[in-house]
């Protein structure tokens, strides 16, 4: 943990996703279409550990469970989304637990997700969402994450 | 008691040709999967039977998600559906805790089966 939070975000490789969840097999389904997507990956199974670490590289996309231990995925969320500079992350919710519309409705307005997605996770609707929040073109232009770090 | 409520939730399992259409056709990725569920369920199991045994009606839930989540992606009857009961337990219910993990256990035995049978791994079961 200590020498992640030593890192230099510009060293890592781009686009970098980190994953927060506590089940192996969601753990796994992410990782696998994220890393066909050309994103480097790092799983973290405690919100509040991913807090300090998005803080720290900066990633260019969290995708995260809602219900966890300690810290709701959710705010998690809420948090990083107001604050800089990771205001700009793209961050998706997962839930099994928070179906339905008015949860849908709550996540986006309240806790400011990018997306919000019904576990179990489908790596075909993963990779569309991902790719409309971040278009292949941006993912592998540095400019927005070289201005991001300048600010 | 149990042979009532095993048959109120029938199997439904997702067969070999689904899931490996869902992770287009990697069989490798979708092996591993298997393993990762064979292996995690006698210890999400374990740590119902403890919840229980504790009387703590959050750990069984909580535990239940898990198991939950874990089983979507292999079935959509009858394990699924006593997870979500259990999930959605509260302290005044955990009495239909033997008569819902009885339900639990017993699907997750024939969909370990049904895995260890569809993808050719030795016939374990999942030590419940």
């Amino acid at each position: 943990m200590a020498r992640l939070l030593s890192l230099d975000p510009k060293s890592l490789p781009r686009p970098f996703a980190l994953i927060v969840d506590d089940d192996p097999m969601v753990l796994a389904v992410a990782e696998k279409a994220l890393r066909g997507m050309g994103f480097s990956t790092m799983r973290n199974s405690s919100p509040e550990e991913a807090w300090s670490i998005a803080t720290v590289i900066l990633p260019d996309l969290i995708l995260t469970d809602a219900l966890m231990p300690k810290l709701d995925g959710r705010e998690l969320c809420l948090r990083l989304k107001n604050s800089e500079p990771t205001a700009e992350i793209k961050i998706i919710v997962m839930s099994a637990l928070y179906r339905g519309g008015a949860y849908r409705t709550e996540a986006f307005k309240t806790f400011l997700v990018d997306e919000y997605l019904e576990k179990p996770i489908r790596p075909d609707v993963l990779r569309e969402v991902v790719q409309r929040l971040i278009p292949a073109a941006a993912r592998t232009h540095p400019v927005s994450n070289e201005a991001r770090w300048a600010s | 008691m149990g042979i009532v409520t095993v048959n109120r939730f029938p199997p439904s399992y997702v067969s070999r040709a689904e899931l490996l259409s869902t992770f287009e056709g990697d069989t490798e990725f979708v092996e591993d999967l298997v393993t990762i569920f064979l292996e995690r369920c006698p210890a999400l199991i374990d740590e119902l039977r403890a919840a229980f045994k504790a009387g703590d009606a959050v750990a069984v839930s909580r535990a239940a998600h898990s198991m939950k989540g874990s089983l979507g992606y292999f079935e959509h009857g009858g394990g699924l559906a006593a997870a979500k009961e259990l999930e959605a337990i509260t302290a005044a219910e955990m009495s239909r805790g033997p008569e819902l993990m009885a339900t639990l256990e017993h699907h997750v035995d024939a969909l370990t089966s049904y895995l260890n049978q569809e993808f050719h791994f030795t016939p374990v079961t999942a030590a419940l």
